[in-house]
């Protein structure tokens, strides 16, 4: 057998499926072991350099708001499954908002200001692009069970004005909305609840239930709350991969109105709430568990 | 004028197509029936004495900028109010109403939902601070979220409001632009000709038409609304009304082009530049219904037509490339009448400035249209015939 050809096949039986160990929960309280990590597409690009710290950010979105996070073990029960972590955050998501493309948003999101670019003296206040916001975030998790795990969460953000105004909110998609709180809302708090359920050693599935309240804004002020409904289901694919898919559901206000007829024929506009819905999807890499 | 281009990059749309939602991104009127709304606690209108000339107005106010120089005017680059700038602009465009006191009124560029004016409902609040007691409103641009330059939701029409019961309201789709890529025509303006019918009283009815038609196309879409306007108008059986921001000079204007509010340099974008004028397509409308202001009256010099110029991109506090300060300088906005209405002889007003009559009658306006919008009214006494 040719080195070419045994490197082939140890390749091969890393890549099949192990059946042996159950998948590992997702998203928990739980801090892996000393070298370990992970990433997803749209997940985060996680690192544990020592025992008990994880590191993490969001490589996608760091594109156009750099952010990172670190995750640290708190305690563990010593008679019973529970495990608590507490995580400290930053980021500068205002950042997609001070340039235009290809990284940022400017002229889409928020005004390109190209009359005060050409003639700063015109309308020296017109230019109603949000300034420079960091947002700091502070959380704490606790899971309980190893193999089925319900984790609770809490975390709040809130975005400290560098320069500028700080714009007003982009009252669209509820995931877009919460993503930009910080700039816009100046705060977001969040509460979540997942429960992740192993089927099978290569299959779980996942429900979770997240609040999210955000601050009031300006006038006329919305309703803060948002709702998020989370089900999904997680399969292994190689023994280091697996492949996560699901749909969520928000429901907020984004300000939508409603005309509402009355028994003469007239009619008014109603605010109502909005729904949306949208599948998720991913593939995840992790070493080193 | 309409900020209108909505942009919406490859990326955006991948990561708007991953999510779905009970409201659509953007809603086209289809031609039919539209809302109607009544003041709370309206009262029986006055009689209707058969004859007696009704006040009827015109107006395109912007909703509710007055003056802020919004970006696509390209002399700003305002894309939203506040909410208490809004309040105070709706005061000033009330307060002239209720000076000039139409029985009806039609506007254009009115806003019920829209991020850019604080989501102010502009129908109940002209409604509630003015005499006029129902309306139909009739949408012309609903969207979800526009990703252009920060829009945001938007919900843009055009509106008429009565003293007296509108009993039935509907409005037909108008030709869509075909020079824009389908993105952007997705998210884009879509024009429709707005009808209510009005109860003068048990036997007298009467039919009133708003229209805003497009400003920046160059693909002949003006042209083909302004034939559809005239069509739909001329198969009228009630004696009616029309009016609006034709966004066309008059068949008999002297300028025709390079006008002081227009940048010597394009600076915003090329997509509101003015496209040419073509004064031609409002002939048909002199020719076949009664105008408010009859081309005699207009003149035939630009001094003589100046008193007639409806709009301005500038404000009097704003200055062009050469430094000269804005004023109205021509003429897109008519009201005209037909199928048994006219106007009363020299009634036809443009409302310009402060200190001016109404229709060359008491009272003496308070109120500065020129400050109010980027529009002045148009006024004119309605004569149904019995």
């Amino acid at each position: 057998m040719t080195r070419t050809t045994s490197a082939a096949l140890a390749l091969l039986c890393a890549a099949a499926p192990a059946t042996a160990q159950t998948l590992a929960p997702r998203d928990t309280a739980h801090v892996g072991p000393a070298g370990s990590g992970g990433v997803g597409i749209f997940n985060p690009l996680t690192y544990t350099p020592t025992a008990g710290v994880e590191l993490s950010t969001y490589p996608l979105a760091a594109l156009i708001a750099p952010n990172g996070a670190m995750r640290a073990h708190l305690c563990t029960a010593e008679d019973a499954p529970l495990t608590l972590s507490w995580e400290l955050g930053a980021s500068l998501p205002s950042a997609a908002f001070l340039s235009g493309p290809p990284l940022g948003l400017a002229g889409y999101v928020t005004p390109s200001c190209k009359v005060h670019a050409a003639e700063p003296d015109r309308a020296p206040n017109d230019c109603q692009r949000p300034g420079a916001v960091f947002a700091p975030s502070l959380g704490l998790a606790a899971s309980w069970g190893r193999d089925d795990v319900l984790t609770a969460k809490v975390d709040y953000t809130y975005g400290f004005l560098l320069s500028g105004e700080r714009g007003t909110p982009l009252d669209t998609w509820a995931p877009l909305n919460l993503l930009f709180a910080p700039v816009f809302d100046t705060w977001r708090a969040h509460l979540g609840v997942r429960y992740d359920h192993a089927l099978l050693p290569g299959w779980r599935v996942a429900a979770e239930a997240h609040l999210y309240r955000v601050a009031r804004g300006p006038v006329p002020g919305r309703d803060p709350h948002t709702f998020v409904a989370h089900l999904g289901t997680d399969l292994r694919t190689t023994t280091h991969t697996r492949l996560t898919f699901g749909a969520m559901y928000w429901n907020s206000d984004q300000r939508a109105v409603e005309v509402e007829p009355d028994a003469d024929g007239y009619s008014r506009f109603v605010h109502v709430r909005s729904h949306d819905f949208g599948p998720t999807l991913d593939f995840l890499w992790r070493w080193g568990d | 004028m309409i900020p209108t281009r909505a942009r919406l990059g490859l990326r955006g749309g991948l990561a708007l197509a991953a999510l779905t939602a009970c409201e659509p991104l953007f809603a086209e009127p289809e031609t039919g029936e539209v809302p109607r709304f009544r003041e709370s606690g309206a009262e029986p209108p006055p009689p209707y004495v058969s004859g007696t000339p009704l006040r009827v107005m015109a107006w395109n106010i912007k909703y509710g900028a007055a003056r802020i120089p919004f970006w696509f005017d390209c002399w700003g680059d305002r894309v939203q109010m506040t909410r208490d700038e809004v309040d105070a602009h709706l005061a000033d465009l009330t307060a002239l109403i209720r000076e000039v006191n139409p029985d009806v009124l039609l506007t254009e560029e009115l806003e019920v939902n829209s991020r850019r004016s604080a989501y102010v409902d502009m129908v109940e609040r002209i409604l509630a601070d003015t005499d006029l007691q129902y309306a139909a409103y009739f949408g012309t641009w609903d969207s979800r979220y526009i990703p252009s330059e920060g829009l945001g939701r938007m919900n843009l029409g055009n509106a008429i409001f009565s003293r007296y019961p509108i009993v039935g309201a509907e409005h037909v789709r108008q030709a869509d632009r075909t020079d824009q890529d389908a993105v952007t025509a997705a998210f884009y303006i879509h024009r429709t000709i707005g009808r209510a019918e009005l109860a003068l009283s048990d036997t007298q009815h009467a039919a009133v038409y708003v229209v805003h038609t497009e400003a920046y196309d160059n693909d002949g879409t003006k042209q083909k609304q302004l034939d559809q306007i005239f069509e739909a108008v001329s198969a009228e059986t009630l004696p009616f009304l029309l009016g609006g921001d034709f966004n066309e000079l008059p068949p008999s204007a002297v300028h025709t082009e390079h006008f002081l509010d227009e940048r010597e340099t394009a600076l915003c974008s090329e997509d509101f530049a003015q496209p040419p004028y073509t004064p031609e397509k409002m002939a048909p409308f002199f020719d076949a219904f009664a105008p408010a202001i009859p081309l005699e009256r207009f003149g035939a010099t630009e001094d003589e037509q100046r008193r007639f110029f409806t709009h301005s991109v500038l404000g009097p506090d704003e200055v062009n490339d050469r430094g000269e300060a804005g004023f109205w300088n021509r003429t897109l906005d008519y009201l005209f009448a037909g199928a048994g209405a006219d106007f009363a002889p020299d009634s036809g007003d443009v409302l310009q400035v402060a200190g001016q009559s109404v229709g060359g009658q008491p009272p003496v306006l308070v109120s500065d249209p020129l400050r109010l919008s980027d529009h002045a009214p148009v006024f004119g006494l309605w004569r149904v015939k019995p």
